[in-house]
């Protein structure tokens, strides 16, 4: 099992050399160099750029040299273990007082996602300040998704047509077909009218800017809900789909005949065979879940004001904010990556089949 | 005759959008005690069902309507109709006094537990045994089924084990509790010849070491030959000809059980001669017929007599030997 996975995480790492090229690429693409619209910007707003300040940057950003040089100091930036840039703006050469040149070994650094225009701050804090909160949500939409789902899918199966299982796929399929936004509009307005919750945000006016406390902590679980339920629905509709579908292959397999006939208790028996193998599916969608971290459910959070990455990304690419905007991309891409081999691994520990096939 | 079981007038029907199914349709028999007894019959003609039902593992939308199955246990006789399907009185028969094994035995294990633990699993239902005894007796009995190198196969799971292997695994689970009664739903026919002959060998020597009834229900008179001490021959959701395993096979007194034996390929016949099929096939199950529901079929289908009337019960043509033929009655001597 461990050389399955070592053998995995090595060939993730073409994947991810790929993915980075071309979130670079998708940086580069608009046209012009990005300082030019910087500047094109900074001058709509009546202030002047100096001739040496332009300068500066263009040498920070390495904008006059050639694009693969340019993508491999990015990359070098992006990684915990690179040259860091000198500030004779060398990476590879360090000059003593003396003039003396000596390499510059290469170490372990914190990674550089380079500069958001728009907000003049770095990318890395940028995302920082908001992940917190999309993991958050994110975490809890999923237990939400999960708690409501499973048990609403194994009682749809093993109640086939009945009128629970009918009504459970009305409400269902209600729930996938209503858009994100609209019902975004109608929590919103039942937390406003009945429950007198500030609608948007994750916070009470008061406690946003406030340090953490039980109040807040308490503010925040007021709030969480309508995302959570608003995000969670359509997912959750869906896995009914899924649970209800794999149980039902399970249900007439003969070893749940056999475990049967051995004389288990009808819930045991469900509990232990028949769902068990059900479940695997589902396992290997968990992966999933963290590109959506980042991604955050864009709209919904627009339309929530949710201080959450979703909303960041999509002003990014409204802006060309182009390296918030390719971080962005990659960051998901390399989720997505990492998300599918941790769900394969767990995949590999929960079901023997798979584990056997890797032996052979 | 010492039974371990009696069946009586055991009606099961499925209901269906496009009508009722009378899968089992008045089954009387008796098992006896310690012995063989084989339920032979084409697809279809409700030799499952009838086992199933003494299990009372009748799913939706089928039911037992009518009839009863009697257990005769040291305790007393127990009706296993009257008991709630999985209710905690049925479920402590399943298993325990009677243990039933599949024809599958690629499927017949769960995929995601190792075999030990399923085995294991059923010491620990229905013996009060801690974990380590309940892991050592699932050992044992993997070992007495002849699976090599019992511990270490205690951890493999299903896949990793070849049909007869996983169906000897299916034994030692059913065998663990030292049932009564064996249920044997075609347990062989998904196995090789040469894996076939070592269950069936391996079955008997069990049964009589613990002293066990086998229902084994079979579509293969070559099996029922090796295996059986009393032979039921099903048609159409029931039984048509009862009797010893050397009367059926020697003196068939059912037209079908004869077609039954024409239908079948022996050493001895001639290279040249053609194997007889039985002539139209099993009816429409929606259907009823008056009167035998093989006259389709029969060739000595006699009009008046057999296609009108109720269905024929059985008669003894002799002592232990019964037909449900209308047109063979009771003999003085063999004939």
């Amino acid at each position: 099992m461990i050389h399955l996975i070592l053998k995995r995480l090595l060939w993730m790492m073409p994947t991810l050399l790929a993915i980075s090229f071309i979130s670079f690429a998708l940086i580069q693409l608009p046209p012009g160099d990005y300082l030019t619209s910087y500047i094109t910007a900074l001058e709509e707003t009546g202030e002047s750029v100096a001739e040496e300040q332009v300068e500066a940057l263009r040498q920070r950003y390495n904008l006059d040299e050639p694009f693969f040089i340019q993508y491999g100091k990015w990359l070098n930036n992006l990684l915990p273990f690179g040259f860091t840039r000198q500030d004779s703006g060398s990476y590879l050469w360090m000059y003593s007082e003396g003039g003396v040149r000596s390499f510059n070994w290469p170490g372990f650094k914190w990674p550089d996602f380079g500069m958001s225009f728009e907000w003049n701050r770095q990318v890395v804090e940028l995302i920082g300040e908001r992940i917190f909160l999309t993991v958050v949500i994110s975490i809890v939409t999923l237990l939400f998704t999960w708690a409501l789902a499973i048990p609403i899918g194994i009682y749809s199966a093993v109640r086939q047509y009945s009128i629970g299982d009918y009504a459970f796929s009305v409400l269902g399929f209600i729930g996938l077909a209503t858009p994100n936004f609209l019902l975004a509009l109608i929590f919103m307005y039942i937390g406003y009218s009945v429950f007198g919750v500030s609608a948007g945000g994750l916070f009470s006016p008061e406690y946003v800017e406030a340090e953490w406390s039980v109040a807040k902590f308490a503010d925040l679980i007021a709030h969480l809900w309508i995302p959570v339920i608003v995000i969670g629905t359509s997912g959750t509709a869906g896995l009914i789909r899924v649970m209800r579908g794999n149980l039902l292959d399970e249900l007439p397999k003969q070893y749940v005949m056999t475990a049967r006939a051995k004389g288990l208790s009808p819930w045991t028996l469900l509990v232990r065979y028949p769902v068990r193998v059900a479940l695997n599916p589902l396992i290997s969608t968990i992966g999933w879940v963290l590109p959506g971290i980042v991604s955050g459910s864009v709209i919904v959070a627009v339309v929530l004001g949710l201080p959450t990455t979703g909303p960041l990304l999509l002003r990014a690419l409204q802006n060309q904010d182009m390296y918030l905007a390719g971080s962005m991309v990659m960051l998901l891409s390399f989720l997505t990556v990492i998300g599918t081999l941790l769900s394969d691994i767990l995949l590999l520990w929960l079901d023997p089949r798979i584990r056997y096939e890797g032996k052979a | 005759m010492d039974s371990i079981l009696t069946i009586e007038n055991l009606h099961t029907q499925f209901f269906l959008d496009e009508g009722t199914v009378r899968a089992v349709d008045g089954v009387n028999l008796q098992i006896p005690r310690g012995k063989t007894l084989c339920v032979v019959g084409e697809s279809g003609c409700g030799k499952s069902i009838t086992a199933f039902s003494i299990l009372q593992m009748i799913s939706r939308p089928g039911r037992i309507t009518d009839g009863s199955i009697v257990l005769h246990r040291e305790e007393g006789d127990i009706e296993l109709t009257q008991l709630p399907p999985d209710g905690k009185q049925m479920r402590r028969i399943r298993g325990a006094e009677v243990a039933m094994i599949f024809q599958e035995p690629m499927t017949s294990l769960s995929p995601v537990h190792t075999v030990g633990s399923q085995i294991a699993e059923a010491v620990r239902l229905h013996m009060r045994v801690d974990k380590r005894e309940a892991r050592a007796r699932a050992v044992h009995i993997m070992e007495r089924v002849g699976m090599p190198d019992p511990e270490g196969r205690y951890a493999q799971y299903p896949h990793e084990m070849s049909g007869g292997l996983r169906q000897r695994a299916v034994i030692a689970m059913a065998l663990s509790c030292r049932p009564q009664l064996l249920i044997a739903d075609e347990p062989t026919t998904a196995l090789d010849v040469t894996i076939q002959a070592q269950i069936l060998a391996l079955m008997r020597e069990l049964q009589a070491e613990l002293d066990m009834a086998i229902l084994l229900i079979t579509h293969d008179l070559g099996v029922v030959a090796q295996m059986a001490d009393e032979v039921a021959v099903m048609y159409w959701g029931r039984v048509v000809e009862y009797g010893s395993v050397e009367r059926i096979f020697s003196a068939p007194q059912h037209p079908y059980t004869e077609a039954l034996l024409r239908s079948l390929p022996g050493l001895h016949i001639e290279r040249k001669s053609q194997l007889q099929a039985i002539r139209g096939s099993v009816p429409d199950p929606f259907q009823r017929l008056d009167g035998c529901a093989f006259h389709t079929r029969c060739d000595e289908c006699e009009p008046g007599l057999c296609d009108t009337g109720q269905r024929p019960l059985l008669h003894a043509i002799e002592t232990g030997h019964l037909s449900a033929c209308l047109r063979r009655k009771e003999r003085p001597s063999d004939g």
